[in-house]
Order: C-alpha cells, then sequence, then structure tokens
C-alpha cells in the first residue's frame, strides 16, 4: 500500500492542493482527500497552511492534540547604550530600523530577522530576541486509518504568515508519512508560494466562473515558475456551459482530473462541517481518484510540460 | 519652535498634503521666522512600507517639536509619540495658512489613523 503513494526513496508523496481564487474549495477537496486515502491504508499528513483563517480541525475533528508557539527571531536595541549612529539603519534593507531622537529604533512588523544589524552595529548593543507570531497544533484525527492534522495558526496582528507556514509544514515533515495534504491558501504570493514550494505535485481547484477562471491562469502561471506538475479539479461544475475551464488547461498542457458536480447536497454537507467524502459516497470517488492521478501527472514518464 | 509639515511642494504657499509618509516633500519650517528646509521626501514616498517611519525619522534628525499633515497611520504615529513629536490637522491649508494657525493655537491634534499600506 505504502507503494501507492511513496516515491522509490521511502519518503513520502507531498501534494499541494491550491488556488488562486478563495472560495473555490480547496479546504473540501484537501480534506476529503486526506481521509479518503487514509481509509484506504495510507499514513497521511493534512497540513493547514492557510494559517489566517485554518478550517480543516473543523471538518477533522482531534481526539488529542498538542500546540507549539512559532517564534520569528527580531532586532532588539539597548536603547541606554545605542549611540545613534545609524550603522543599523544604513544597512537594513527592510527600512525596519529608525533613528529617532537618540537611539535605534526596531519595527518588529518590518524586521525580517536576517542579523545584518547584529553585525554592523559597531558598539554591539544590537541582539536578535523571539517573538511569538502564531502556532502549530498537532494530533490524530478520529478518522479510519492513520491521519495526522497540523493545524499552522496566525496570531490575530501578527504579519508574518510564511514563516507560520514554514513551521507548520517543518513540523509535518516530523510525522510519518506515505502521503502529505499542503492546504494552501489563496492567492498567488508570499503565503501561497511558502505553503506549495518544493510540493511534489500542485493539485489546483477551479471554479468555472469569470472570477475562477481569472485566477486560475494566476495559480497556472505561479505552478510554471515553480516548475511543479500540476492538475486541476473542477469545483461546482455545472452540467453544461463550463467548458471554458476545460479549454484553458488544454491550452497550458494541464490535466483535469476531476469535475465535482454542482450540487446542492455537497454544499450542505459542506456547511454542516462534515465531509462528503462519508456523506456522499459518489463524490468521494471522485475526489479519491486524485492522488493516484496527480503521482502520474508528476511521474518523470508523464507528458513533458 | 520648528515644525514639519507635509506639502506637496517646496514652498510656503503650496499646500499640505495630508499624507505623512507618503508626501511629496516635508517642510521643516521655524515658525517664529518662517524659514523654510525643504526635504524632499520621495524615497519615503516610494518605499514599499515603512514610509511613516522614514518621515518621523525627519522630522526627529531636524529636531521639530510638531509635525502638520492630515492623517497620521499607526506607526508613524508611534514613532512621532516615542519622540514627544505632536501631529496636527493642516487639511486643505497651505503651510503657511497652516502654520499661523499653529502658532495661535487653531490647529486639531490628530489622533492615531488606520494603516494605510505595507503588511499591515
Amino acid at each position: 500500500m505504502s507503494a501507492e503513494s511513496q516515491k522509490g526513496d521511502g519518503s513520502p508523496f507531498t501534494l499541494a492542493v491550491a488556488s488562486g481564487k478563495g472560495g473555490t474549495g480547496k479546504t473540501l477537496v484537501a480534506t476529503n482527500m486526506a481521509a479518503l486515502s487514509s481509509a484506504a491504508g495510507l499514513r497521511v499528513v493534512l497540513v493547514d497552511c492557510d494559517v489566517e483563517a485554518p478550517n480543516d480541525h473543523l471538518f477533522l475533528r482531534r481526539a488529542e492534540e498538542s500546540a507549539s508557539a512559532v517564534d520569528v527571531l527580531v532586532a532588539d536595541v539597548d536603547a541606554s547604550q545605542c549611540v545613534a549612529c545609524g550603522a543599523c539603519r544604513d544597512a537594513c534593507a527592510f527600512g525596519a530600523i529608525r533613528i529617532l531622537g537618540d537611539s535605534a529604533v526596531v519595527f518588529d512588523d518590518l524586521c525580517h530577522g536576517c542579523g545584518l544589524c547584529t553585525d554592523v552595529c559597531p558598539s554591539g548593543v544590537i541582539t536578535e530576541v523571539p517573538r511569538r507570531v502564531g502556532e502549530v497544533v498537532t494530533g490524530l484525527t478520529a478518522e479510519a486509518g492513520a491521519l495526522m492534522l497540523v493545524t499552522g495558526r496566525l496570531d490575530v496582528g501578527q504579519v508574518k504568515s510564511p514563516s507560520v507556514i514554514r513551521a507548520t509544514r517543518a513540523a509535518a515533515a516530523a510525522c510519518a508519512a506515505d502521503l502529505v495534504v499542503l492546504d494552501a491558501p489563496p492567492g498567488v504570493a508570499c503565503s501561497a508560494v511558502a505553503a506549495v514550494r518544493g510540493a511534489d505535485a500542485l493539485l489546483l481547484v477551479a471554479e468555472p466562473t469569470v472570477f475562477g477562471l481569472h485566477d486560475l491562469e494566476l495559480s497556472l502561471r505561479l505552478g510554471g515558475e515553480l516548475r511543479l506538475p500540476m492538475g486541476v479539479v473542477v469545483n461546482r461544475s455545472p452540467a453544461t456551459g463550463g467548458e471554458a475551464v476545460d479549454q484553458l488547461c488544454e491550452r497550458r498542457g494541464v490535466p483535469v482530473l476531476a469535475h465535482i458536480p454542482f450540487d446542492r447536497r455537497i454544499a450542505e454537507t459542506y456547511a454542516r462541517g462534515e465531509l462528503v467524502a462519508h456523506a456522499l459516497p459518489d463524490v468521494g470517488a471522485l475526489i479519491a481518484s486524485l492522488p493516484g492521478a496527480m503521482r502520474l501527472a508528476a511521474s518523470p514518464s508523464a507528458a513533458p510540460r | 519652535m520648528t515644525i514639519a509639515v507635509s506639502s506637496l511642494g517646496p514652498t510656503l504657499d503650496d499646500r499640505v498634503d495630508e499624507r505623512f509618509g507618503r508626501a511629496a516633500y516635508l517642510l521643516i519650517v521655524d515658525e517664529g521666522t518662517l524659514d523654510v528646509h525643504a526635504v524632499d521626501n520621495s524615497a519615503n514616498r516610494d518605499a514599499l512600507q515603512g514610509s511613516g517611519l522614514g518621515a518621523a525619522e525627519i522630522t526627529s534628525e531636524h529636531g521639530a517639536t510638531a509635525v502638520i499633515t492630515g492623517h497620521l497611520g499607526p506607526k508613524a504615529f508611534s514613532a512621532l509619540q516615542r519622540c514627544g513629536i505632536s501631529g496636527y490637522d493642516g487639511t486643505g491649508m497651505t503651510v503657511r495658512e497652516a502654520v499661523e494657525k499653529q502658532r495661535t493655537g487653531q490647529l486639531v491634534r490628530l489622533a492615531e489613523g488606520e494603516s494605510h499600506a505595507g503588511m499591515d
């Protein structure tokens, strides 16, 4: 069974689920795919990288969980010793240090923790100190098989989502697994990149609306730049009139792997916080086929991209 | 007393720029003599983030004890507060009018505003 999902070297197959547009169904696909793969006998780790609004735990409950803080290093000036020479301010690439009155002042939100200021300070009065920006919550879910859920959570008012996402992925990497599913935040900027970079394949969830089509095009460009093998699943797919997504994917040479129908039962199940994998087996079967199809798309023998 | 005024141009007859960090110029004005030193703020204006901090730094460097502008974001507000500098509302005035009103105590003190740009 692990051969179904592990790569040849025994490391897990890492599948990122993403979309440019919010609300297309990333969480629907990621949670159900993870639960179905676990029920099929794989060791699965689902990683909720949507750290500003993590939801996966609402569908997959954990009996017990443990939380650990995510800290980032930021510069800290000993104002009583600072001579306000400005060397740190001039060296900082992020404009995070200003000379105000008789001391250098660090603005935590802008500090990227590179440590350069600590090197250039002639008085040696700058150190790096940890500041909490979020947490990672880990625990085994009640689903059949072995499904771990690792949730990243950015503290309210904090800005460093990528740091929390990287810490969440690192925590997930410590769990033994055959399949790792990364549930990415929407968009194509820093957070989305931090969530999908280095995955073995990228599954894009598309929606057949003009907005969905526009944002799918952005996601395809992101996946192309990151050189990730891609596949697309169309969600809320109407019986007729949804061809534009398929046509775009054909032009881009990216396979459309499944169409999840536009079906009120799916919306009702999802809105109750339940898995369609349990409530609607026909829909579950569509989603269950996705990891295997993505492995094919990502295999070296797949058609050149 | 020295005042920093965010302005759309380099003279006393230009209008107050309602933006502080992203103002075109910061005019350092001597309230008594009306001597003006114009600081081109383009480096801060074009910065992706932290523009208000840069403008606060210029204000502090020039020894100003008050700022006249239209709006202060949270970072600029806290940076100025650290230096004991208060902001006053000069919306819709020329720099000359605003400085005169400040001298006679007619300007309204600014509270901390909402963030506009950058990582917030």
